[in-house]
């Protein structure tokens, strides 16, 4: 688990002020089917390797953020705020 | 005829302030704490805000995209806080926190060494200059810090943990007094 995060609010921060909540994924479309939204609810890839998440700076700035980061070498590689619309989640 | 009569104190009135050669604890009398929240992008709200507010009775500290604490050594009455709240509103809504949220000074020589024990947030006066704030976990308590002097900051707790974060900052404080 990284233990330093670049909150781009904040800056450099410990772990401990902040709570995950899981993979940031696309959501699908509201008639996409029962069977991409029971996939996007409950279903989760664990890969080795990049993986976006939401992080909430619950003992900060309190705002919601995307981090990207590897589960193997735990590299925070960047770092931004959710309801950033100038990038596209990659 | 209620048995218990409820009284109206500051969380903090029978702590006695801490002095000492290294470290010293005190809190202010209760004044007014103003919580301004705006659109996050709004980069002019600062200033508006300042505007509003005279700038020699309440001092404004960063708290997230958006949001300032208005802190003034005097109590604000409700009529004064309503003038503030019109003369804001629609672009910034104010919150009376003044009851919400406790002061807790420290200052002293030794202020940094004792904080380090409890913030991660790098307190050198290079990093963290006088004037800055940041909204941190001191220990477990979440609380708004902010450097009022070059060995001199403010503590924002919420209320009901200001009596915690009191204890922890007296017990943090021992070493160096
Ligand atoms: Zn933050």
């Amino acid at each position: 688990m990284a233990s330093l995060v670049p909150c781009p609010h904040c800056g450099l921060r410990p772990k401990e002020e902040f709570t995950i909540k899981g993979a940031a994924l696309p959501r699908p479309s509201p008639d996409a089917g029962a069977d991409a939204w029971l996939d996007h609810v409950y279903l989760r890839d664990n890969p080795r390797g990049a993986l976006d998440e939401f992080w909430h700076h619950t003992s900060g700035c309190r705002r919601w953020l995307i981090v990207s980061r590897d589960t193997f070498s735990h590299e925070i590689s960047a770092c931004r705020d959710a309801a950033d619309p100038a990038k596209e989640r990659s | 005829m209620p048995e218990f009569q409820i009284s109206r104190r500051p969380a903090l009135s029978d702590k006695q302030p801490v002095t000492g050669p290294g470290i010293e604890i005190s809190t202010p009398p209760p004044g007014a704490i103003l919580h301004a929240l705006a659109q996050p992008g709004d980069a002019g709200a600062r200033g508006f805000i300042e505007s509003a507010l005279m700038s020699d009775i309440f001092s404004i500290r960063p708290v997230s995209p958006g949001q300032w604490f208005s802190v003034a050594d005097d109590p604000l009455s409700h009529a004064d806080f309503r003038n503030l709240c019109e003369a804001l509103e629609p672009r910034v809504d104010l919150v009376d926190q003044s009851h919400g949220r406790t002061r807790i000074i420290v200052q002293g020589p030794q202020v940094e060494a004792m904080l380090a024990k409890g913030t991660a947030i790098d307190l050198h006066i290079d990093q963290f200059t006088v004037g800055s704030a940041a909204s941190t976990l001191i220990g477990h308590v979440s609380a708004h810090l902010t450097r009022t002097g070059e060995h001199c900051f403010e503590i924002l707790v919420l209320r009901s943990f200001a009596e915690n974060m009191w204890d922890d900052l007296v017990r943090m404080s021992r070493e160096f007094n």
